[in-house]
C-alpha cells in the first residue's frame, strides 16, 4: 500500500504532464479574436494538482509546461524569454490566491487571477524586451479582457473536472 | 454537468474587479491614441526598446522594412538588415504582407484602418498604429 501510495504522485505528474503539454500544442491551432492570444487550457492540469497534490508537484508540472511546450511549438527561445517568467509569477500568484482565500473561492477566481497575471507580465516582458511603450498602446487592455475570459473558461472547465468523481478517480485512483 | 458549477461571492468580485481593471485600461488608451475622430491619421512605427518611433504619413504606399525609407519629416530611415518585413498601407488600410518570423502572427492580424489599430510583430520587435491624437 505504501509503495503504492510513493508512486501515485509521480505518476500523476507524469500523466498530467502529458495533458498540460498536449494542450499547450493543441491550443496553438484554436482560432481567437486575436491571433497572437491563446486560451490556457494548458493551465488547467496545473491548477488540477494544485488542488489535488501538493505546491511541489504541481510547481514541476508548471516546470514541464513552460518548458517543454515551447521546445514542440517552435520559437523556443522567443517563447521561453516571454512564457516562463510569466508562468512562474502567475504559478506563485496561483498558490497565494489558493492559500489566502481556502474555501471562500472557487477555481475560477484562482484562473482569472493567474490568467491575468501571466498576460500581464508578459507584456511586462514586450515593453521592456521587445517594443518600446507598447503598455501604453491600446491593445493592452483588450489583451487583459481576453485573458480575463479566457481565465474564467479555464477556471470553471477545472472546477468541472474537480466536482467530476469519476474523472477524478480515475485520474488520481481510489482515494483511500 | 454544468449543474456542478458553483460560484462563491468572492468569485464574482475577483472577475468584477479584473473586467473593470482591463475596461479601464481600455477606455484610459483609446482616449489617448483615438482623440478627435477627425484628425488626420497617421502612422507610428515602434522598432525595438532603444529608438523613438517613426511617423509616417498615411498615404497608399509599399514598405520594405528590409531596405531604407523615407519618413514623415522627410529623413531617411532603416530598420532591419536581417530580418523580412513587408507592409502595404491600401485605400486606407495597412496590412503587413510578409514577415521573416515563425508564428506570423503579425500577417495573421487582421488589417489596420481605426484610429488605434494596431499590428505588432514581437520577434522582430515591431509595432505599426493608427494614430489620430493631435
Amino acid at each position: 500500500m505504501n509503495v503504492k501510495k510513493s508512486i501515485r504522485v509521480p505518476v500523476l505528474i507524469g500523466v498530467l504532464g502529458a495533458f498540460t503539454v498536449v494542450l499547450g500544442i493543441v491550443e496553438n491551432f484554436i482560432p481567437t479574436p486575436i491571433p497572437a492570444v491563446r486560451l490556457g487550457l494548458a493551465n488547467i492540469p496545473i491548477m488540477f494538482m494544485l488542488y489535488l497534490s501538493t505546491v511541489r508537484s504541481a510547481f514541476l508540472l508548471m516546470i514541464i509546461k513552460s518548458v517543454l511546450v515551447p521546445v514542440f511549438s517552435g520559437s523556443f527561445i522567443f517563447k521561453l524569454i516571454l512564457g516562463f517568467p510569466s508562468t512562474f509569477i502567475s504559478f506563485i500568484v496561483m498558490v497565494v490566491i489558493l492559500k489566502l482565500f481556502k474555501g471562500k473561492v472557487t477555481a475560477i477566481s484562482v484562473g482569472v487571477t493567474s490568467s491575468f497575471t501571466h498576460m500581464f507580465i508578459q507584456l511586462l516582458i514586450a515593453n521592456t524586451l521587445f517594443i518600446n511603450n507598447i503598455l501604453s498602446t491600446p491593445i493592452v487592455g483588450v489583451l487583459l479582457l481576453i485573458s480575463v475570459i479566457s481565465g474564467i473558461l479555464t477556471g470553471a472547465l477545472t472546477e468541472l473536472i474537480l466536482s467530476n468523481n469519476s474523472f477524478k478517480q480515475l485520474l488520481i485512483g481510489s482515494t483511500d | 454537468m454544468l449543474k456542478n458549477l458553483k460560484f462563491k461571492k468572492l468569485d464574482i468580485l475577483f472577475v468584477l474587479f479584473f473586467i473593470t481593471l482591463s475596461i479601464l485600461l481600455i477606455v484610459r488608451s483609446s482616449y489617448r491614441f483615438t482623440g478627435d475622430r477627425s484628425a488626420e491619421k497617421k502612422l507610428i512605427i515602434v522598432s525595438g526598446t532603444n529608438s523613438s518611433s517613426i511617423r509616417l504619413s498615411f498615404e497608399d504606399n509599399e514598405y520594405d522594412f528590409n531596405k531604407s525609407f523615407t519618413d514623415n519629416n522627410g529623413a531617411d530611415r532603416s530598420l532591419y538588415s536581417d530580418d523580412d518585413l513587408y507592409m502595404i498601407v491600401k485605400d486606407g488600410e495597412v496590412n503587413m504582407i510578409s514577415s521573416s518570423c515563425r508564428d506570423q502572427i503579425c500577417v495573421k492580424t487582421q488589417t489596420a484602418k481605426n484610429c488605434g489599430d494596431q499590428i505588432i510583430c514581437l520577434p522582430n520587435k515591431f509595432m505599426v498604429m493608427i494614430d489620430c491624437s493631435e
